[in-house]
């Protein structure tokens, strides 16, 4: 199970923290190039593969990988 | 009526004669908005078009319309709408929205009297500028002037051949007289129908807006074909790529504009007459030709050296074919014309203040009498 | 790096890294939705066209793939009927702005929705024209700010969903970016059915419409959506004191009738068969 950011196209709006129902993801604590706080992955073992960030992400920033690396 | 060729003689009036064009042509998509003096244009192709296998549409407005007929043209069909000057008028975006994209359209322009809703029964030709420059900005169109309902079909079907070669929107400007008349159209056994150049490489090598050597213009797939077509009315590379770059500017609105300016002589069309030792000149398009065809004839009967040309190619203006005619002798080219005096701006800038050019203007709603032409010869005499 | 899975269908030499719509913008959002529906129908990426006008929304179609047909502002409904026409077996979808759809376009749209054209209308509704700096649009609330009501906007907006269900769409749903799942089972509704689709989503404009009316920024906008969402089932059991400032949503219209590109190949049928 692995979260990809794209620190390149994330925009640090940080819809996927707020609406990912495990609460998983938090800001990064280091800006980006770009100057805001992309998300990073806390707990990725409670990730529940349910792609709500990847459904919500406005600049497609966000790939979940799951263990079947579907 | 399921043939799209009607050969033979008919008598037709000059809008009918203009559908009648359009289907010889392979025209598949008519939208119109009712409009005197076009209507019947309209009204004919809603039940010849069904039975050749196409679809007419009755716009909701004139905006409707073309842009029905230019989102029919990408879709790959061949399309047509028919109009009067204030309908231009609204057209006018979309009308730069198809010289933008290269869509190939024809709209035919039955001219009224104006400004605003004028008369909307009566003739007038003042409209020559704005087809050519009514859009924003810079681009290039082509227009045809019949001055018969013979010509309302032959230059149709024409500016149907045209729109595809050059990609182009191309009007057809005829004025009321000219559509409302009835008089023998003769429809051939044959026509030359000019078939849509598609690319000749495969999607993945194909470049959306490079032009084909041979033509100066890009080849044309419809949506839906494969080749993943991005058109858009921004300004835009090769490839289809918006750009604000004034390079990029530069490079698509002078490839707009030369593709047909620098081809105006194998545009133009010029009927001339009593050319080879004229020494006055009556030069005139549409249905004002009508009139001083007749005037010339009478003045020659008096032994009067004038000649006749009538522009049948308006847009792009027939500059080398004037340069050439003036340099050969007439020392006054005389222009009647249905408008404030228009197309004479156009002949005085050709000619180069090398000959007198003197502008016969009768602003709308009565067309210049054989004898009124006639006198202005002598008097130029 | 695995990426986001709409970018399968992404042009990258367009403006903005990846494109040019601000940090929480929902237009992304719906971008993603559309190639949703357009993946689980497993529709022919070649034959489906998306149609733009001008604006934010406008540029949706300018990032897809494949064909796109980036047209007037106000108009796409025009050009894709043109399209449809000449071209039945394309899906065609158009999306368009508040604006775009109900001002400038509001003749195309109550028009092609009378007509029962064939064509799928996603309608962005973020209150605002966005591109232009945040003016007031045909869907700006009384009482709103904008650059063009800075006093408090005085005009009454429309429903977007009432307009097209009286100008007869076959298909009419409102969801706002919240309902994301809901959105894309509506515009696989929308493409599957031989008639006018109108699909009305609330999206949320941060940078103008956001913050100008305190609502704040992405999430927060988000986070307003979701609690004044209200389904049209419950919706009809409150008062209007109840029902204010709430988004009633839901498919208001699924229904069926002949579409107008069918109906008028029946003529061309019937012509045939007169003729012979």
């Amino acid at each position: 199970m692995k979260i990809y950011i794209n620190e390149e196209f994330c925009s640090g709006c940080g819809i996927c923290i707020e609406f990912c129902p495990k609460k998983i993801l938090i800001p990064s604590s280091s800006l980006s190039k770009r100057g805001v706080f992309p998300p990073m992955v806390n707990k990725i073992e409670e990730c529940t593969e349910c792609r709500i960030c990847e459904l919500y992400c406005p600049d497609f920033a966000i790939a979940v990988e799951g263990d079947n690396h579907e | 009526m399921n043939k799209r060729l009607l050969s033979g003689i008919h008598l037709l009036q000059g809008d009918e004669a203009c559908a009648e064009g359009a289907i010889a042509a392979g025209c598949n998509l008519f939208a119109g908005y009712p409009i005197t003096p076009a209507t019947e244009v309209s009204e004919r192709l809603s039940w010849r078009l069904f039975d050749v296998g196409g679809i007419f549409v009755q716009g909701a407005d004139e905006l409707d319309s073309l842009t029905i007929v230019i989102g029919a043209a990408c879709g790959g069909w061949k399309a047509m709408t028919a109009t009067s000057g204030n309908g231009i008028c609204l057209m006018q975006e979309c009308i730069g929205y198809a010289a933008i994209t290269e869509t190939p359209c024809v709209i035919v322009d039955v001219q009224r009297a104006g400004p605003g809703t004028g008369v909307a029964t009566k003739t007038m030709q003042g409209d020559v500028y704005q087809v050519r420059y009514g859009s924003n900005a810079d681009y290039s169109i082509i227009a045809l002037v019949p001055d018969s309902p013979q010509e309302m079909f032959d230059l149709t079907l024409e500016a149907f051949n045209l729109s595809e070669i050059y990609r182009v929107p191309t009007f057809i400007l005829a004025d009321e007289i000219v559509g409302h008349m009835r008089e023998k159209v003769v429809i051939p056994e044959k026509v030359s129908v000019v078939k849509r150049r598609k690319p000749r490489v495969p999607p993945k090598d194909f470049v959306p807006f490079k032009v084909n050597s041979d033509t100066d213009v890009p080849s044309m797939p419809a949506f839906g074909e494969g080749y993943r077509m991005p058109v858009s009315g921004l300004t835009h590379t090769e490839t289809g790529s918006p750009s604000t770059s004034y390079e990029v500017q530069k490079a698509l609105v002078e490839r707009l504009c030369n593709k047909v300016e620098k081809k105006v002589d194998d545009l133009t069309r010029i009927e001339a007459a009593f050319m080879e030792d004229a020494q006055i000149v009556v030069l005139s398009y549409g249905s004002t030709a009508r009139s001083a065809r007749r005037a010339v004839i009478r003045a020659r009967k008096d032994g009067i050296k004038v000649g006749y040309l009538r522009l049948i190619t308006l847009w792009p203006f027939p500059d080398p074919y004037l340069k050439r005619v003036v340099s050969e002798g007439p020392r006054a080219v005389i222009v009647p014309e249905m408008n404030v005096g228009k197309m004479v701006r156009e002949v005085e800038r050709a000619v180069g203040g090398k000959v007198e050019v003197i502008s016969f203007p009768k602003p709308g709603v009565e067309l210049h009498r054989p004898d009124e032409i006639y006198n202005l010869i002598r008097r130029v005499r | 790096m695995r990426q986001h899975p709409a970018l399968r269908y992404f042009r990258f030499d367009r403006p903005g890294t990846p494109h040019l719509w601000c940090e929480g913008c929902g237009i992304g959002q719906v971008w993603y939705c559309t190639i949703r529906a357009i993946e689980e129908l497993e529709l022919d990426p070649d034959k489906v066209l998306w149609v733009g006008g001008s604006g934010c929304t406008g540029r949706m179609c300018t990032y897809w793939s494949g064909d796109y047909f980036h047209t007037l502002h106000g108009r796409p409904l025009g050009f894709a009927t043109g399209v449809k026409l000449a071209n039945p077996e394309l899906t065609v979808i158009c999306h368009m702005g508040d604006g775009e759809s109900a001002g400038i376009g509001g003749n195309h749209l109550i028009q092609t929705a009378r007509r029962n054209m064939d064509l799928v209308a996603i309608i962005i509704n973020n209150f605002n024209y966005g591109m232009t700096g945040g003016q007031f649009s045909p869907t700006t609330p009384r009482g709103a700010f904008t650059m063009t009501s800075q006093f408090g906007h005085i005009e009454y907006p429309f429903d977007l969903c009432e307009l097209a269900a009286t100008c007869g769409a076959t298909y009419v749903a409102r969801w706002t970016s919240v309902q994301a799942r809901q959105l894309i089972r509506s515009i696989k509704k929308g493409i599957q059915k031989k008639g006018f689709s109108f699909i009305e989503i609330m999206s949320q404009c941060p940078t103008q419409y956001g913050r100008r009316n305190r609502i704040g920024n992405g999430v927060q906008m988000m986070k307003w959506f979701k609690e004044n969402s209200i389904r049209k089932e419950k919706a009809a059991g409150m008062s209007e004191e109840e029902l204010k400032g709430k988004f009633i949503l839901g498919e208001f219209v699924d229904e069926n009738k002949l579409e107008f590109g069918a109906s008028l190949r029946e003529i061309i049928e019937k012509r045939k068969a007169q003729n012979v």
